[in-house]
């Protein structure tokens, strides 16, 4: 039963995979504006024109063009890059360095603070810390996460001179000295999503807490503090894990974002510059990249919210 | 409805009111463009003529952060539009049926955040309000179908859908006169969240240069610009930014407080 | 012989209105004592007060006596050995009284591994007799499924496991056979019959369903607005019923279907 559960869902995802890359392709290659002019400006030659729809391989079919980077893409190779003249994978290779670190630090972030948060609440729910620390959490929750990004920089690094403001060193100058660097980006990746996470905890611990079943664990013999770490918890923890799957895609758009700020040498700089150049390959490449992580993630997450959650997927309609 | 004992309710609307009022009627005096460019009056200090000071540029600040924030709170407004009418009408004709292309598209449209589908837009077309409006737009989509598909069902189970059924009522008919009166609450409350996603999502856009290009005035693309004079002029910075936390504050509380005023019930959701 | 339960004079005030009012019964070990009356009659209050599980708020006052120990004064870790142990405890709503994400066989496991200093590997063999005898093994069910896989009845059989386990001195059933059918309510009682009459096991049943009552109780108490109106053995009761709320309600129990509950208890909720 959990078998089949798993391998729908991976065929699921694989279909969507299809999907996605249709999309991109279609974006990409479809819509009225030819991505060769925009590159080179109103004023190109027919020449030039011509030679770089031939490079892009714009001169081919649709279809063919489609099957050409679907196969180039199952063999790992990203295309060149238009703008620097280089594998796409390496320059992708280059900037994980730093974005990677900082989705995890972020994520790891979000649910270490989010959690503890949303059990506090929910243990004095209806009095005061809880009503002070939800009020507290709509206001993190609210702020532009680019501009508290940016507040921080103001009061640690230019006014309390603790943390770098901007730039990584890479790691070859001591993993703290990076982690340096990544401390501040994180933080202000995490504040907003540690907030949703809470409120999320929260609501979730209350609702598993007026279940039955904790009653009957209770009547079993179960301690307060017991059914609340070995039932409630770990109950009240499955859907925070379906939270994350969806708080991920929201953190890897907040990176592009906070590396901005920080003038961060990551994948959303990459991205960006991509864009702004025209570099098409980077862009779809990058794109779909993102994509295909973020549905990969997601597929491990579910498979693991169904391991833990066995109902999932059988009775549901 | 108990709209009066709803502290949440009214302090969200309070800080709209706050924000939206004022910036309504500068848009209305100014059509929301952005303030003349002065040179001689850069980096003025507050007073009476320019309350928040000007900008690097000599513009008048209080204006161009009015102008800025009707033009992103039109912007989320369309989008939310677009997301909440295609969402409700996709979401209605999906309640009829099984899970699995919702649960698809779903995970599908997590897949492509905002930023992404305004990087491949722009790429491919270049910078537009259109481009940013379908970006946060096609976000919100899949969480709307979603939502309005596990409200419908929720009436569709209902004994009188089924007396309606059996009248010979069409099934667009029922849909009409029984399930969207009785779901409009809980739409209202998406919507209201919604606005608050879509102003960030608008902000980090803007900042980022994929949202609508100049010279309409926005709040993102400002902080952009006066980043670099976080410590000369912290003021520049702090405004704006502030003005967004305000308007997303103030859709996120009004929300919540409608959802308990109005008794729909709405998980908590991510952005 | 010595009562194995006597309340004296329990008052359970509810934050806003009293539940119950002054209630006084004994019971005696081996012996069910059934516990009638309409919904908001207080009956599942006085189920949870004996378990010392009142929702927050909830004030006891009275005596509840155990083997000559006042279990209204005993300390929440006190009650947490007690509870699971000589107490269990079966609840009226099977599909929601087990943990979704946790096996059957682990669930029956915790009560004894709350209340027993065996190994592993006892406890493993014990939930397996466990299970057996409440003949969950013989309708397929094993200690490897989840809650979701059985049916009501085979849930309530679980739940009897699980409260069953370490052969309390009292079992507390409140509704539990109501979601059951017909043959499953009676392979049930039969189970709950044979613990009374090998350990001596009390059983405090709270049901809906007079005729089920007849059948298995051997005293009845009535009970009223939390008030107890009239209480005896259940054949006293039964053929002569002396106040005329009791009359009222053996009328009503003979006109309508009487396996039908007349509506649905509250579901209470416990603080963790």
């Amino acid at each position: 039963m959990m078998r089949r559960n798993v391998l729908f869902l991976l065929f699921q995802r694989l279909l969507l995979l299809i999907v996605a890359s249709l999309v991109i392709f279609a974006t990409m290659n479809l819509l009225p504006g030819d991505p060769a002019s925009v590159m080179l400006g109103l004023d190109a030659s027919p020449e030039s024109l011509a030679a770089l729809h031939h490079q892009l391989g714009l001169d081919t079919a649709l279809p063919a063009r489609y099957a050409h980077w679907i196969s180039d893409l199952m063999r790992g190779n990203l295309g060149r890059s238009y703008v620097y003249d280089v594998p796409v994978s390496s320059l992708i290779g280059e900037r994980l360095q730093s974005t990677l670190p900082l989705i995890l630090l972020a994520m790891v972030l979000s649910l270490g603070a989010g959690i503890p948060l949303g059990m506090i609440a929910a243990a004095k729910q209806g009095k005061m810390p809880d009503m002070g620390l939800m009020a507290m959490l709509q206001l993190l929750k609210s702020i532009p996460d680019f501009w508290l990004a940016m507040m921080m920089t103001f009061l640690f690094s230019l006014t309390l001179h603790w943390l770098p403001a901007s730039g990584f060193p890479g790691w070859s100058h001591g993993f703290f000295t990076g982690l340096r660097a990544l401390i501040l980006p994180a933080v202000a990746l995490a504040v907003p999503q540690a907030a949703i996470t809470a409120r999320f905890m929260r609501s979730s611990l209350i609702e598993t807490l007026s279940q039955d079943f904790v009653r009957t664990a209770r009547a079993q013999g179960y301690s307060r503090s017991g059914v609340l770490w070995r039932i409630a918890l770990p109950n009240a923890l499955i859907p925070v894990l379906t939270l994350a799957g969806i708080q991920l895609p929201v953190l890897i758009t907040g990176s592009i974002i906070v590396e901005s700020v920080f003038s961060l040498p990551g994948c959303g700089k990459l991205l960006l510059e991509a864009v702004n150049q025209r570099d098409l390959p980077v862009v779809q490449n990058l794109v779909m990249l993102i994509v295909t992580a973020v549905m990969t993630l997601g597929f491990l997450l579910a498979a693991l919210v169904r391991f833990l959650d066995p109902r999932l997927g059988e009775e549901r309609p | 409805m108990n709209m009066r004992a709803n502290p949440t309710l009214w302090t969200g609307s309070a800080l709209l009111g706050i924000v939206l009022l004022p910036a309504f009627v500068t848009a209305l005096i100014t059509g929301a463009h952005a303030p003349a460019i002065n040179v001689m009056h850069r980096y003025a200090p507050l007073s009476l003529s320019h309350p928040l000071g000007t900008d690097p540029f000599g513009r008048d600040l209080l204006t161009f952060v009015l102008s800025g924030a009707f033009n992103s709170v039109l912007i989320a407004a369309m989008a939310v539009c677009f997301s909440t009418v295609i969402g409700t009408v996709l979401g209605l004709i999906a309640a009829g049926r099984p899970p699995r292309l919702i649960m698809g598209l779903t995970d599908l449209g997590l897949a492509f955040p905002p930023v992404l589908i305004a990087a491949l837009l722009v790429t491919a077309l270049g910078a537009s309000a259109t481009g940013e409006i379908l970006a946060v737009a096609l976000f919100g989509l899949p969480a709307q179908i979603r939502i309005t598909r596990q409200a419908a069902r929720s009436v569709l189970i209902q004994d009188y859908i089924a007396a309606s059924r059996l009248a010979g009522r069409s099934p667009v008919f029922i849909m009409r006169r029984h399930v969207l009166p009785n779901i409009l609450p809980l739409l209202t409350v998406q919507a209201t969240s919604s606005l608050a996603l879509a102003i960030l999502s608008d902000a980090g856009l803007s900042y980022l240069g994929l949202g609508a290009p100049p010279p309409r005035p926005d709040l993102g693309r400002a902080l952009a610009a006066y980043q670099i004079h976080i410590f000369d002029h912290p003021f520049l910075v702090v405004v704006p930014g502030l003005t967004i936390m305000l308007l997303v504050l103030g859709f996120n509380m009004a929300g919540d407080g409608l959802r308990d005023a109005l008794d729909a019930p709405l998980e908590e959701r991510a952005p | 012989m010595n009562p194995l339960l006597q309340v004296r004079n329990l008052s359970v005030h509810s934050p806003l209105q009293p539940i119950l009012h002054a209630l006084s019964f004994t019971l005696e070990p081996g012996k069910i004592l059934a516990i009638i009356g309409e919904s908001g009659s207080g009956k599942s209050t006085l189920a949870l007060s004996l378990m010392g599980l009142l929702p927050s708020g909830f004030q006891p006052q009275g005596e509840v006596r155990l083997n000559d120990k006042n279990l209204l004064t005993l300390t929440e870790p006190q009650w947490c050995q007690i509870r699971g142990k000589t107490f269990g405890m079966v609840f009226q709503e099977p599909m929601s009284a087990l943990n979704p994400t946790r096996r059957i066989g682990a669930q029956i496991e915790d009560t004894l591994r709350l209340h027993t200093a065996l190994t592993r590997h006892e406890i493993r063999t014990q939930t397996h007799t466990l299970m057996e005898q409440v003949g969950l093994l013989q309708s397929g069910v094993s200690e490897h499924s989840y809650p979701h896989q059985l049916s009501g009845g085979q849930r309530q059989r679980a739940l009897l496991a699980m409260a069953l386990a370490c052969r309390p001195d009292l079992l507390i059933a409140d509704e539990f056979t109501t979601a059951l059918d017909a043959r499953t309510r009676a392979d049930v009682m039969a189970l709950v019959h044979q613990h009374t009459a090998m350990h001596r096991m009390a059983v405090l049943m709270i049901s809906h369903d007079l005729g089920l009552v007849r059948h298995h109780a051997d005293n009845v108490l009535v009970l009223k607005d939390g008030i107890c109106v009239e209480q005896g053995p259940t054949a006293s009761i039964f053929d002569a019923p002396a106040h005329p709320y009791t009359q009222a309600l053996l009328a009503m129990s003979l006109h309508s279907a009487a396996h039908t509950p007349l509506t649905r208890l509250p579901v209470y909720t416990v603080p963790a």
